[in-house]
Protein backbone atom coordinates (compact mmCIF):
# COMPACT_ATOMS: atom_id res chain seq x y z
CA UNK A 1 0.00 0.00 0.00
CA UNK A 2 3.12 2.27 -0.10
CA UNK A 3 2.33 5.55 -1.69
CA UNK A 4 -1.33 4.25 -2.55
CA UNK A 5 -3.92 6.68 -1.80
CA UNK A 6 -6.50 4.26 -0.14
CA UNK A 7 -3.28 3.32 2.92
CA UNK A 8 -3.04 7.34 3.51
CA UNK A 9 -6.89 7.61 3.52
CA UNK A 10 -7.42 4.40 6.01
CA UNK A 11 -4.68 6.20 8.24
CA UNK A 12 -5.79 9.71 8.06
CA UNK A 13 -8.86 8.64 9.50
CA UNK A 14 -7.86 6.04 11.93
CA UNK A 15 -5.26 9.00 13.54
CA UNK A 16 -8.38 11.59 13.36
CA UNK A 17 -10.90 9.40 15.05
CA UNK A 18 -8.54 8.55 17.65
CA UNK A 19 -7.40 11.89 18.73
CA UNK A 20 -11.10 13.70 18.78
CA UNK A 21 -11.84 10.39 20.46
CA UNK A 22 -8.85 10.77 23.19
CA UNK A 23 -10.30 14.29 23.68
CA UNK A 24 -13.93 13.22 24.25
CA UNK A 25 -12.52 10.46 26.87
CA UNK A 26 -10.28 12.98 28.07
CA UNK A 27 -13.32 15.63 28.80
CA UNK A 28 -15.69 12.50 30.61
CA UNK A 29 -12.97 11.81 32.51
CA UNK A 30 -12.33 15.49 33.55
CA UNK A 31 -15.93 15.92 34.12
CA UNK A 32 -16.58 12.61 36.40
CA UNK A 33 -13.70 12.79 38.04
CA UNK A 34 -14.27 16.73 39.11
CA UNK A 35 -17.82 15.95 39.94
CA UNK A 36 -17.13 12.39 42.05
CA UNK A 37 -14.42 14.26 43.96
CA UNK A 38 -17.17 17.31 45.18
CA UNK A 39 -19.82 14.71 46.42
CA UNK A 40 -17.22 11.66 47.54
CA UNK A 41 -18.47 8.93 45.05
CA UNK A 42 -15.68 6.59 45.19
CA UNK A 43 -17.24 4.50 41.93
CA UNK A 44 -17.57 8.03 39.66
CA UNK A 45 -14.04 8.57 40.03
CA UNK A 46 -13.48 5.24 39.45
CA UNK A 47 -14.85 5.45 35.84
CA UNK A 48 -13.54 8.81 35.38
CA UNK A 49 -9.90 7.17 35.76
CA UNK A 50 -11.19 4.25 33.52
CA UNK A 51 -11.88 6.69 30.68
CA UNK A 52 -8.31 8.61 31.61
CA UNK A 53 -6.49 5.29 31.21
CA UNK A 54 -8.77 4.79 27.96
CA UNK A 55 -7.91 8.23 26.65
CA UNK A 56 -4.25 7.25 26.87
CA UNK A 57 -4.80 4.34 25.40
CA UNK A 58 -6.01 6.24 22.41
CA UNK A 59 -3.25 8.29 21.79
CA UNK A 60 -1.15 5.59 21.68
CA UNK A 61 -3.38 4.56 18.82
CA UNK A 62 -3.11 7.56 17.20
CA UNK A 63 0.79 7.98 17.70
CA UNK A 64 0.35 4.56 16.05
CA UNK A 65 -1.80 6.08 12.73
CA UNK A 66 0.39 9.05 12.80
CA UNK A 67 3.66 6.62 12.56
CA UNK A 68 2.24 4.62 9.84
CA UNK A 69 1.54 7.81 8.03
CA UNK A 70 4.57 9.67 8.42
CA UNK A 71 6.67 5.85 7.54
CA UNK A 72 4.58 4.39 5.09
CA UNK A 73 5.78 0.81 4.58
CA UNK A 74 4.30 -2.48 1.66
CA UNK A 75 2.51 -4.59 4.33
CA UNK A 76 2.84 -6.77 1.18
CA UNK A 77 6.65 -7.21 0.29
CA UNK A 78 7.52 -6.45 4.16
CA UNK A 79 5.76 -9.74 4.71
CA UNK A 80 7.80 -11.39 2.21
CA UNK A 81 11.10 -9.87 3.93
CA UNK A 82 10.28 -11.32 7.28
CA UNK A 83 13.25 -13.62 8.00
CA UNK A 84 10.89 -16.44 9.44
CA UNK A 85 7.51 -16.13 7.38
CA UNK A 86 8.23 -19.22 5.56
CA UNK A 87 9.91 -21.08 7.77
CA UNK A 88 6.66 -20.62 10.27
CA UNK A 89 4.10 -21.73 7.44
CA UNK A 90 5.90 -24.88 7.58
CA UNK A 91 5.83 -25.59 10.95
CA UNK A 92 2.39 -25.35 11.08
CA UNK A 93 0.97 -22.00 10.77
CA UNK A 94 1.54 -18.01 10.83
CA UNK A 95 -0.84 -15.59 12.04
CA UNK A 96 -0.40 -12.80 10.21
CA UNK A 97 0.04 -9.60 12.06
CA UNK A 98 -3.12 -7.57 10.60
CA UNK A 99 -1.74 -4.07 11.08
CA UNK A 100 -0.84 -2.90 7.90
CA UNK A 101 0.77 0.10 8.87
CA UNK A 102 4.54 -1.57 9.97
CA UNK A 103 3.77 -5.21 10.76
CA UNK A 104 6.49 -5.28 13.43
CA UNK A 105 7.70 -1.78 13.78
CA UNK A 106 6.62 0.79 16.10
CA UNK A 107 3.49 1.62 15.08
CA UNK A 108 2.17 -2.08 15.22
CA UNK A 109 4.08 -2.29 18.90
CA UNK A 110 1.95 0.72 19.86
CA UNK A 111 -0.79 -1.02 19.17
CA UNK A 112 -0.18 -3.57 21.32
CA UNK A 113 0.33 -0.91 23.96
CA UNK A 114 -2.75 0.59 23.14
CA UNK A 115 -4.47 -3.31 23.05
CA UNK A 116 -3.11 -4.09 26.59
CA UNK A 117 -4.46 -0.31 27.98
CA UNK A 118 -7.89 -1.05 26.59
CA UNK A 119 -8.94 -3.95 29.00
CA UNK A 120 -7.35 -1.78 32.08
CA UNK A 121 -9.46 0.75 31.16
CA UNK A 122 -12.77 -1.17 30.79
CA UNK A 123 -11.59 -3.20 34.48
CA UNK A 124 -11.39 0.45 36.06
CA UNK A 125 -15.40 1.53 34.56
CA UNK A 126 -16.46 -2.09 35.56
CA UNK A 127 -15.00 -1.34 39.15
CA UNK A 128 -16.25 2.01 38.81
CA UNK A 129 -20.03 1.24 37.67
CA UNK A 130 -19.89 -1.78 40.96
CA UNK A 131 -19.46 1.10 43.10
CA UNK A 132 -21.74 3.17 41.82
CA UNK A 133 -24.54 0.32 41.52
CA UNK A 134 -25.53 -2.01 44.42
CA UNK A 135 -24.71 -4.90 42.26
CA UNK A 136 -23.07 -6.23 38.94
CA UNK A 137 -21.62 -9.24 37.48
CA UNK A 138 -19.06 -10.17 35.60
CA UNK A 139 -18.41 -11.54 31.91
CA UNK A 140 -17.13 -14.70 31.24
CA UNK A 141 -13.65 -15.43 29.71
CA UNK A 142 -12.47 -17.53 26.76
CA UNK A 143 -9.49 -19.74 26.17
CA UNK A 144 -6.61 -18.29 24.23
CA UNK A 145 -5.98 -20.31 21.11
CA UNK A 146 -2.80 -22.69 20.93
CA UNK A 147 -1.03 -21.34 17.58
CA UNK A 148 1.85 -20.10 16.23
CA UNK A 149 1.31 -16.49 16.11
CA UNK A 150 3.14 -13.36 14.72
CA UNK A 151 5.08 -11.42 17.39
CA UNK A 152 3.03 -9.39 20.07
CA UNK A 153 0.08 -10.68 18.36
CA UNK A 154 -0.81 -13.35 21.70
CA UNK A 155 -1.00 -9.50 23.79
CA UNK A 156 -3.58 -8.44 21.24
CA UNK A 157 -5.69 -11.12 21.04
CA UNK A 158 -5.40 -11.66 24.47
CA UNK A 159 -6.31 -7.83 25.19
CA UNK A 160 -9.40 -8.07 22.92
CA UNK A 161 -10.60 -11.51 24.85
CA UNK A 162 -10.36 -9.69 27.93
CA UNK A 163 -11.45 -6.51 26.82
CA UNK A 164 -14.92 -8.32 25.43
CA UNK A 165 -15.44 -10.15 28.66
CA UNK A 166 -15.15 -6.92 31.06
CA UNK A 167 -16.97 -5.07 28.54
CA UNK A 168 -19.64 -7.73 28.76
CA UNK A 169 -20.11 -6.94 32.69
CA UNK A 170 -20.14 -3.03 32.03
CA UNK A 171 -23.18 -4.08 29.71
CA UNK A 172 -24.99 -6.30 31.86
CA UNK A 173 -23.77 -3.82 34.52
CA UNK A 174 -25.03 -0.42 33.07
CA UNK A 175 -28.06 -2.18 31.87
CA UNK A 176 -29.46 -3.38 35.18
CA UNK A 177 -28.49 -0.17 36.33
CA UNK A 178 -30.97 1.31 33.73
CA UNK A 179 -27.87 3.24 32.15
CA UNK A 180 -27.00 3.87 28.46
CA UNK A 181 -25.50 0.58 27.18
CA UNK A 182 -24.72 1.80 23.06
CA UNK A 183 -21.50 3.09 23.33
CA UNK A 184 -20.39 -0.23 25.30
CA UNK A 185 -21.82 -2.36 22.74
CA UNK A 186 -20.08 -0.48 20.18
CA UNK A 187 -17.06 -1.19 21.65
CA UNK A 188 -17.65 -4.72 22.38
CA UNK A 189 -18.07 -5.30 18.72
CA UNK A 190 -15.20 -3.13 18.05
CA UNK A 191 -12.82 -5.81 19.95
CA UNK A 192 -14.67 -9.04 17.95
CA UNK A 193 -13.56 -7.61 14.80
CA UNK A 194 -10.32 -6.79 16.16
CA UNK A 195 -9.88 -10.61 17.40
CA UNK A 196 -11.36 -11.60 14.04
CA UNK A 197 -8.63 -9.73 12.05
CA UNK A 198 -5.77 -11.14 14.45
CA UNK A 199 -7.25 -14.72 14.05
CA UNK A 200 -7.38 -14.86 10.47
CA UNK A 201 -4.21 -11.95 10.10
CA UNK A 202 -7.10 -10.01 8.04
CA UNK A 203 -5.88 -5.95 7.82
CA UNK A 204 -9.52 -5.22 6.66
CA UNK A 205 -11.43 -6.17 9.95
CA UNK A 206 -8.44 -5.65 12.24
CA UNK A 207 -8.98 -1.83 11.00
CA UNK A 208 -12.38 -1.59 10.96
CA UNK A 209 -12.16 -2.80 14.84
CA UNK A 210 -9.84 -0.13 15.16
CA UNK A 211 -12.14 2.61 13.60
CA UNK A 212 -15.08 1.56 15.39
CA UNK A 213 -13.60 1.95 18.55
CA UNK A 214 -13.20 5.83 18.57
CA UNK A 215 -16.55 5.41 17.01
CA UNK A 216 -18.15 4.29 20.42
CA UNK A 217 -16.89 7.57 22.05
CA UNK A 218 -18.09 9.80 19.29
CA UNK A 219 -21.74 8.40 19.74
CA UNK A 220 -21.75 9.91 23.58
CA UNK A 221 -20.38 13.35 21.86
CA UNK A 222 -23.27 13.15 19.49
CA UNK A 223 -26.04 12.07 22.23
CA UNK A 224 -24.66 14.67 24.68
CA UNK A 225 -24.77 17.04 21.96
CA UNK A 226 -28.18 16.32 20.48
CA UNK A 227 -30.00 15.05 23.99
CA UNK B 1 -43.09 -3.29 33.25
CA UNK B 2 -43.63 -4.55 37.09
CA UNK B 3 -40.06 -6.23 36.52
CA UNK B 4 -38.33 -3.25 34.84
CA UNK B 5 -39.64 -1.40 37.48
CA UNK B 6 -38.46 -3.49 40.42
CA UNK B 7 -35.17 -4.00 38.68
CA UNK B 8 -34.63 -0.30 38.15
CA UNK B 9 -35.04 0.27 42.06
CA UNK B 10 -32.64 -2.20 42.58
CA UNK B 11 -30.07 -0.25 41.28
CA UNK B 12 -29.56 3.01 41.53
CA UNK B 13 -26.36 4.77 40.49
CA UNK B 14 -24.71 6.95 43.55
CA UNK B 15 -24.62 10.36 41.71
CA UNK B 16 -28.40 10.01 40.74
CA UNK B 17 -29.29 9.60 44.40
CA UNK B 18 -27.20 12.48 45.44
CA UNK B 19 -29.18 14.40 42.08
CA UNK B 20 -32.42 13.78 43.42
CA UNK B 21 -31.77 14.43 46.80
CA UNK B 22 -30.23 18.20 46.27
CA UNK B 23 -33.18 18.33 43.42
CA UNK B 24 -35.63 17.79 46.15
CA UNK B 25 -34.11 20.22 48.26
CA UNK B 26 -34.02 22.89 45.74
CA UNK B 27 -37.15 22.38 44.72
CA UNK B 28 -38.75 22.61 48.22
CA UNK B 29 -36.54 24.54 49.78
CA UNK B 30 -35.99 23.77 53.18
CA UNK B 31 -37.05 20.39 53.44
CA UNK B 32 -38.09 17.33 56.51
CA UNK B 33 -36.20 14.22 55.85
CA UNK B 34 -39.78 12.58 54.61
CA UNK B 35 -40.25 15.04 51.68
CA UNK B 36 -37.18 14.14 50.62
CA UNK B 37 -37.20 10.62 51.25
CA UNK B 38 -40.45 10.84 48.85
CA UNK B 39 -38.68 13.12 46.26
CA UNK B 40 -35.52 11.21 45.95
CA UNK B 41 -37.20 7.77 46.24
CA UNK B 42 -35.33 6.08 49.30
CA UNK B 43 -35.96 4.11 51.94
CA UNK B 44 -35.65 5.99 55.33
CA UNK B 45 -32.59 4.72 56.84
CA UNK B 46 -30.85 4.95 53.21
CA UNK B 47 -31.53 8.79 53.27
CA UNK B 48 -30.51 9.44 56.65
CA UNK B 49 -26.80 7.95 55.92
CA UNK B 50 -27.31 10.04 52.52
CA UNK B 51 -27.95 13.49 54.66
CA UNK B 52 -25.04 12.72 56.99
CA UNK B 53 -22.72 12.23 54.32
CA UNK B 54 -23.93 15.23 52.22
CA UNK B 55 -24.49 17.47 55.55
CA UNK B 56 -19.97 16.62 56.11
CA UNK B 57 -19.44 17.00 52.48
CA UNK B 58 -20.63 21.04 52.91
CA UNK B 59 -23.96 19.79 50.36
CA UNK B 60 -26.80 20.33 52.43
CA UNK B 61 -27.07 21.65 56.06
CA UNK B 62 -29.30 20.51 58.62
CA UNK B 63 -32.06 23.04 60.11
CA UNK B 64 -33.35 22.39 63.52
CA UNK B 65 -36.77 24.53 64.36
CA UNK B 66 -39.03 23.72 67.04
CA UNK B 67 -37.71 20.25 67.66
CA UNK B 68 -38.09 19.51 63.58
CA UNK B 69 -35.42 19.28 61.27
CA UNK B 70 -35.25 20.61 57.82
CA UNK B 71 -32.72 20.33 55.56
CA UNK B 72 -31.36 22.89 53.05
CA UNK B 73 -28.93 23.64 50.41
CA UNK B 74 -25.84 25.01 51.15
CA UNK B 75 -23.97 27.79 48.51
CA UNK B 76 -21.75 24.56 47.56
CA UNK B 77 -24.52 22.20 47.42
CA UNK B 78 -26.74 24.36 44.84
CA UNK B 79 -23.12 24.80 42.79
CA UNK B 80 -23.09 20.93 43.12
CA UNK B 81 -26.49 20.24 41.91
CA UNK B 82 -25.95 22.86 38.83
CA UNK B 83 -23.06 20.75 37.77
CA UNK B 84 -25.21 17.86 37.83
CA UNK B 85 -27.47 18.63 35.74
CA UNK B 86 -25.04 20.24 33.09
CA UNK B 87 -23.13 16.55 33.43
CA UNK B 88 -26.44 14.70 33.36
CA UNK B 89 -26.35 13.74 29.99
CA UNK B 90 -22.94 12.60 29.87
CA UNK B 91 -22.95 10.15 33.03
CA UNK B 92 -26.44 9.03 31.28
CA UNK B 93 -24.56 8.13 27.68
CA UNK B 94 -21.85 6.25 29.83
CA UNK B 95 -23.99 4.09 31.85
CA UNK B 96 -24.52 6.11 34.79
CA UNK B 97 -28.71 6.02 35.72
CA UNK B 98 -30.04 9.31 36.80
Amino acid sequence: MDGHIGYYAVFTMLALLEIISAAISLIIAVKAMGIARKIKDKGLFRLGIGYAVMCVALVLGFAAALIALLYPVNPVLQLQEEPRHMEWHHLGGWRHSPWPGDRFGVSWNLVLLASVFFPISYAVILLGLSGEYVRFEQGSGEKLPGLIVAPGLMIGMASDLVSAGLLIGIIILARKGGGSVGPYIVFLASHILRLAGESVGTPLLFLAGEVLRPIALLIVLARVMLG
Amino acid sequence: MTRRTKTLSRYRSQAGIVYDILNTIAEEGPTSPTRIMYGARLPYDRLKNMLEHLEEQGLVKKIIEDDRVFYDLTPKGAEVLEELRRVRRLLRSIGIRF
